[in-house]
C-alpha cells in the first residue's frame, strides 16, 4: 500500500507531528508498505522552523523528520502559501517579500497545493494527523 | 496623493488605489497597450475578485469569461494572446487585485 | 475516483475553513472531481447575510457561488442538521439523510477534514 501523510497539527499545541512519525516509521518498516510524501499544512508548518529550538533533552521533532526524509528518500513538503502566512520563509520568498529573514529548515521544501493534489492522486491512502 | 507601491513582482500593494488610468501604467511595464479587448476580460476578472473575493486561475478565468462574453472569447487561447505568458496572473497584475495562487 | 473536502470547523474561529477551501479550489483549478460536505460549527459558513470585517477573515460565503467556476457542484449537509436551523441558508446545498450522507462518505476515495 502506497500511503501520502497529510499534518495539520501543531508540532508543539499538538502531538501530530510526532504520532505521524511513528506511523511513518512504520510504514517503511513493511516492504508492501511505502510513503509517497509528507505535505505539512496549516499549523504543521511551523515544523519546518529552524529557528525553533527546543531543549537539547527533548525530541527535536525537525531534525527527526528531516533525518527520516533523507534516510528513506521521502519529500517533506510544506505549503507555501500556509507557510507564508505564518512567518515561515525560504530565501526566496524572503526576496519576493522584501524582508530580510528566513527559516525555512534545510530537508523541507515550499510548496504549492497542486503537491498535495498529486500526491492524493499517487497514493493509495492519504492519512491526516491533526 | 499617496505613493503607489508594488510588490517584487509588479502587483499593487493597496489594492483601493487602483483605477483606470493606474491600470494602463501597469500595463506599459508590461510592455502591453490596453485595447478594448483587454479591457472586457479585466472587468470581467474585477467583477469575479469583487463577487467570490479571489483571483481566479486559469481554468475558472475561462469560465467566468465564456459566461460574461460568449464561448468564443471563453477560450486559454485568447486570454494568452491578450495576455502573454499567464493570462490569471498578468490579468490580476493590471486589474489591481492579488496575484492568484496556485496558478497553472 | 473523488475526493472530498469534509467541513466541521467554525468559519470564524480561525483559518481552517479557509484553507479548507483553497484546497478544494485548487482541486478545482487541476480538473480533479471534489465535492463538499459541511456539518457541525462549519454550518455558519452558509448562513445568508452575513457580513464580516476584514479582521473577522475573509468573506467565505462569498466564495460559494463561485464554486461553480471550479466545478465543484456538490456541496452536501446532513438534513438534520439544517432543518433545524432557523435561518436561511445559501441554496446550493444537497441535504442528505443519514444513509445517504454514510452513502456520500464511501463514494470518496480520499476525505479531507478541516
Amino acid at each position: 500500500m502506497n500511503y501520502s501523510l497529510f499534518i495539520t497539527g501543531s508540532p508543539t499545541a499538538s502531538r501530530a507531528c510526532q504520532t505521524a512519525l511513528d506511523f511513518a516509521e512504520a510504514v517503511v518498516a513493511h516492504e508492501q508498505h511505502g510513503i509517497q510524501g509528507i505535505f505539512f499544512y496549516e499549523e504543521a508548518v511551523a515544523i519546518a522552523n529552524a529557528l525553533a529550538m527546543p531543549p537539547r533533552d527533548e525530541c527535536n521533532i525537525r531534525a527527526q523528520w528531516a533525518t527520516f526524509a533523507k534516510q528513506h528518500n521521502i519529500p517533506l513538503y510544506v505549503c507555501i502559501a500556509a507557510a507564508l502566512r505564518r512567518g515561515q520563509l525560504n530565501q526566496a520568498e524572503a526576496k519576493r517579500h522584501e524582508v530580510e529573514h528566513f527559516n525555512l529548515a534545510d530537508g523541507f521544501q515550499l510548496e504549492g497545493l497542486g503537491s498535495l493534489i498529486s500526491l492524493t492522486l499517487e497514493s493509495d491512502r492519504v492519512v491526516r494527523f491533526n | 496623493m499617496a505613493t503607489i507601491e508594488f510588490d517584487e513582482e509588479g502587483y499593487l500593494l493597496d489594492l483601493s488605489q487602483w483605477d483606470e488610468a493606474l491600470a494602463e501604467e501597469i500595463a506599459a511595464k508590461e510592455a502591453l497597450e490596453l485595447t478594448a479587448a483587454h479591457w472586457e476580460i479585466l472587468r470581467v476578472l474585477r467583477a469575479f475578485y469583487e463577487q467570490f473575493e479571489v483571483s481566479p486561475a486559469m481554468r475558472p478565468l475561462v469560465k467566468a469569461v465564456s459566461k460574461e462574453l460568449g464561448p468564443d472569447k471563453g477560450k486559454s487561447i485568447y486570454l494568452m494572446k491578450l495576455f502573454p505568458g499567464s493570462p490569471p496572473k498578468l490579468a490580476a497584475k493590471i486589474a489591481g487585485l492579488p496575484k492568484p495562487a496556485n496558478c497553472l | 475516483m473523488s475526493t472530498l473536502i469534509y467541513l466541521s470547523s467554525s468559519p470564524y474561529n480561525g483559518t481552517a475553513l479557509k484553507e479548507a477551501l483553497d484546497l478544494a479550489l485548487v482541486f478545482g483549478t487541476f480538473e480533479q472531481a471534489i465535492s463538499i460536505a459541511i456539518t457541525g460549527d462549519a454550518l455558519a459558513l452558509l448562513i445568508e447575510e452575513q457580513a464580516p470585517s476584514t479582521r473577522h477573515g475573509k468573506h467565505l460565503h462569498k466564495l460559494l457561488d463561485g464554486l461553480e467556476f471550479y466545478d465543484i457542484e456538490q456541496v452536501f449537509v446532513k438534513a438534520t442538521e439544517t432543518s433545524a436551523l432557523p435561518v436561511s441558508l445559501w441554496p446550493g446545498i444537497t441535504a442528505l439523510n443519514t444513509d445517504a450522507w454514510l452513502q456520500m462518505l464511501d463514494q470518496h476515495q480520499h476525505i479531507y477534514r478541516f
